[in-house]
């Protein structure tokens, strides 16, 4: 990825809960994330809503349907509203997710993982020249959690994300929650992942917490930021230039306050490393 | 003159000219509302951002004038204790057909703070309530126009911002009300003119839908005070704080919550039903009339009205135990 | 195999359990060939019940969403009726998934109550006003809609007031973005 992106600062994934109080507090949002979904074939209320905020922060549309690891292809009425959603928000950058979510006419419900193989990255690469047909602006790719070991893989994790991010051209948005959750659940180092990433494709990085069930780390988006995230979160943006990270806070939403708090402690890490001023 | 009684008007029989008096009654409005809605001159502009810091006042003057300042003050200065819902009812002879009926008063609490912290504006109301007063009584006194005096500032701020309709618009809409008026009371004062002087008196109905048609014409297409920009930039403000009114109902301390002047001044008194001020909120709408016949959105509150999009971010997998771990969305939960 | 064939299995694993049941049973009877089943046998079948149980939890808890009323009507047997008809149907998007779900109770939930009955279709009627190309929706209740929710909504109502009012409520937009406007509209209060 050559065009270069503005940097945004620190932000959150939008939910309707907070829309007053971050009217309320809108200097301590630099920008939001919002899923793209939520207004694809939706009603006026929501049209309004997107209005309301495009005309006072800058947004990311994040999807979640494109399904671009789809083998049998995209959903081509998905994809042309999505663009026309994309196109009208006209963020810098918007960002999809590096899985699949239907196949075989069954819609799937969530992100499912891929298994890592070359045909993936081809599955991934061809869908993506697909929606660059619809959409010049930049697409990021994100890394999910998964439970299910895929069969038959030709690279690790790191490897598999370097070689999409590098095929595909893309940038990354780098969930450090969900690169956590998967060294947790899978058992590996962390911080020897991120040695294998192209850290200067990465882009945009999402954070939360999750919550422990037995021996599984959950992905819930539930909890505050725990010191292992923080710690990733900082060993990233000391090594490459983040144009954007983004709390994604879905359940137990607590006070604005709360997420204020960490949305500065973010801000500090940026700071500190001379990504924010 | 042989025109004047005789054309294809005058000659329509009674239902005949019903029909196409309806018609044209019907077309006349649409015109009237399509017009006044659509030649705003702001009609095109954006409306201006939702302020870092929203003014209650200046909310509450966009929203209501005078009349709604004086509404917020008032509470304004029951929530920081220098007034309150007295318990010792007054007799409120200021509505007809109501007089006499016993109303709790807003009065002076007995060890209010210093009114030297008080704003110019603030101080004028608290000074005028130095006697227990009924609610009624604001609307009907020197009050609201001594308000508006001081509200000057924010009118005039309003109209440099394109908020309030412009004076010369004012006077086109009026003109196309006129022309409106012309057309339906005309035609219809016309063809009663000839059926009269035939000796017919079987018109009724023509002069119902003539003051019907007239009554909905001057309430739908008289100029209102907001332009089309201060209309959007109202519902915008009442948009981004709309979800505040229920987290403000259920706190645990609303004297301490400062959003809820400001919810007062958005969306009115009735924000404050259920709260610890619910007797201000019964006292100021029982003083005047409310407004809308109807409601809009959800009439069973938060349980309906859902949307099709949920609050997650790539749809939590969420639930009773266990957990997903696939992608951003936030799994599980016990 | 190819990429597109393993992803419509692990489409079926994920989302079908009878077929998930057998396939970690007895593959031989779903119809794959052998090479396929080899392929994918390495799969830890712990691993894809749990993600396979996170996703019904996710359709579930997206349905709660949707229909409130109706889950806290039906009570403790509306997880179980879900499960019932996830089993049968596919999933679909949230608004047709909820109505989907919503007549699927009205049908096989036994919801024996008039007013239970009112409450479904009042609630399903708020979730048609979410179509982007919705203008107007018009039901006719037995009972003053509005009376009924609001007492059912009271924490300790197990039974709702009722009287019976012959009541109208209509949802409409004057304009194609306009606001959502709802009017209840009843007739005087009938004893009958």
């Amino acid at each position: 990825m050559t065009i270069p992106l503005p940097t945004l600062g620190v932000g959150l994934g939008f939910r309707e809960p907070f829309l007053g109080d971050l009217f309320l507090n809108r200097r301590q949002v630099d920008f939001l994330e919002i899923t793209a979904d939520h207004y694809l074939d939706a009603p006026p209320e929501k049209e309004k809503e997107l209005k309301l905020l495009a005309a006072h922060f800058t947004l990311i549309p994040h999807a979640l349907n494109l399904s671009l690891g789809s083998a049998e292809g995209l959903d081509e009425n998905y994809l042309r509203q999505l663009a026309a959603l994309i196109k009208r928000v006209n963020p810098p950058w918007w960002s999809e997710h590096i899985a699949f979510t239907r196949a075989g006419g069954v819609d799937i419900g969530h992100l499912a993982p891929l298994p890592r193989t070359h045909e993936a990255v081809e599955v991934l690469c061809r869908n993506i020249a697909a929606v660059r047909r619809h959409l010049e602006i930049p697409l990021i790719l994100e890394n999910i959690t998964y439970v299910v070991e895929m069969p038959g893989a030709e690279m690790n994790e790191a490897e598999f994300l370097a070689e999409v991010l590098q095929r595909a051209d893309c940038g990354l948005l780098l969930d450090v929650t969900n690169l956590y959750t998967n060294s947790v659940n899978h058992g590996y180092d962390p911080h020897e992942f991120l040695a294998r990433l192209p850290l200067e494709r990465v882009v945009q990085l999402h954070f939360v917490g999750g919550h422990w069930h037995h021996d599984v780390l959950i992905d819930s988006h539930s909890q505050p930021t725990p010191p292992e995230v923080w710690e990733l979160m900082n060993e990233v943006v000391a090594r490459t230039p983040v144009k954007g990270v983004i709390l994604e806070r879905d359940e137990g939403l607590p006070s604005f306050a709360e997420l204020a708090k960490e949305l500065e402690c973010a801000r500090e890490i940026l700071r500190r490393h001379g990504r924010w001023t | 003159m042989e025109w004047f009684t005789h054309n294809f008007i005058a000659d329509m029989h009674g239902p005949q000219f019903l029909v196409f008096y309806g018609s044209v009654i019907i077309v006349t409005l649409a015109a009237c509302w399509w017009a006044t809605r659509n030649y705003d001159p702001t009609s095109s502009l954006p409306p201006p951002q939702i302020p870092a810091e929203p003014d209650p006042y200046e909310i509450a003057y966009l929203r209501g004038e005078e009349n709604e300042v004086v509404r917020l003050i008032i509470f304004s200065l029951i929530q920081r204790g220098y007034l309150q819902v007295g318990t010792q009812h007054v007799r409120d002879g200021t509505r007809e057909g109501q007089a006499g009926q016993l109303v709790q008063p807003i009065e002076r609490t007995q060890n209010h703070p210093d009114p030297r912290h008080l704003s110019p504006i603030e101080l004028m109301v608290f000074d005028w309530l130095a006697t227990p007063r009924a609610a009624g009584e604001v609307f009907q006194s020197e009050l609201p126009s001594r308000i508006k005096a001081h509200c000057a500032a924010v009118e005039q701020r309003l109209a440099t911002q394109q908020l309030l309709t412009p004076p010369e618009w004012k006077q086109t809409a009026q003109l196309i009300l006129i022309a409106g008026a012309l057309i339906i009371v005309g035609l219809g004062g016309y063809k009663l003119f000839i059926a009269l002087g035939e000796g017919r008196h079987n018109v009724g109905f023509l002069i119902i839908m003539g003051l019907i048609a007239s009554f909905i014409l001057f309430k739908t297409c008289r100029p209102s005070r907001l332009s089309r920009r201060g209309q959007l930039y109202l519902e915008r403000l009442q948009q981004a704080f709309e979800k505040l009114k229920s987290q403000t109902a259920k706190a645990a301390d609303p004297t301490a919550d400062p959003m809820l002047l400001t919810l007062v001044g958005l969306f009115g008194v009735s924000v404050l039903a259920g709260t610890a001020y619910s007797s201000y909120q019964q006292t100021f709408q029982r003083a005047t009339p409310t407004s809308g016949a109807w409601g809009s959105g959800s009439s069973c509150g938060s349980s309906c009205g859902s949307s099709s999009s949920s609050g997650s971010s790539c749809g939590s997998c969420g639930g009773d135990g266990g957990g997903c771990g696939g992608g951003c969305g936030g799994c599980g939960g016990d | 195999m190819d990429l597109a064939k393993t992803q419509q299995i692990l489409a079926q694993l994920y989302t079908n359990s009878g077929w998930r049941r057998r396939f970690f049973t007895a593959p031989n009877t779903l119809g794959l060939s052998s090479e396929e089943i080899d392929r994918l046998a390495p799969l830890s079948a712990q691993q894809v019940d749990f993600f396979a149980g996170s996703l019904q939890r996710k359709r579930f808890n997206e349905i709660c969403k949707l229909l409130p009323l109706t889950h806290r009507m039906v009570g403790k047997r509306f997880s179980a009726l879900f499960r019932e008809y996830a089993e049968t149907n596919r999933m679909k998007k949230p608004r047709e998934e909820a109505q989907a779900f919503a007549n699927y109770v009205k049908k096989h939930g036994s919801i024996e109550t008039r007013w239970s009955v009112e409450l479904l279709r009042y609630e399903t009627a708020w979730l048609e006003t979410t179509r982007p190309d919705c203008r107007f929706i018009i039901r006719g209740f037995r009972y003053d809609i509005k009376k009924l929710v609001k007492s059912f909504l009271k924490k300790d109502a197990n039974q709702p007031t009722l009287q019976k009012q012959p009541t109208l409520a209509l949802w409409f937009r004057l304009s194609r973005q306009g606001r959502l406007r709802h009017l209840v509209l009843s007739l005087p209060l009938w004893r009958g």
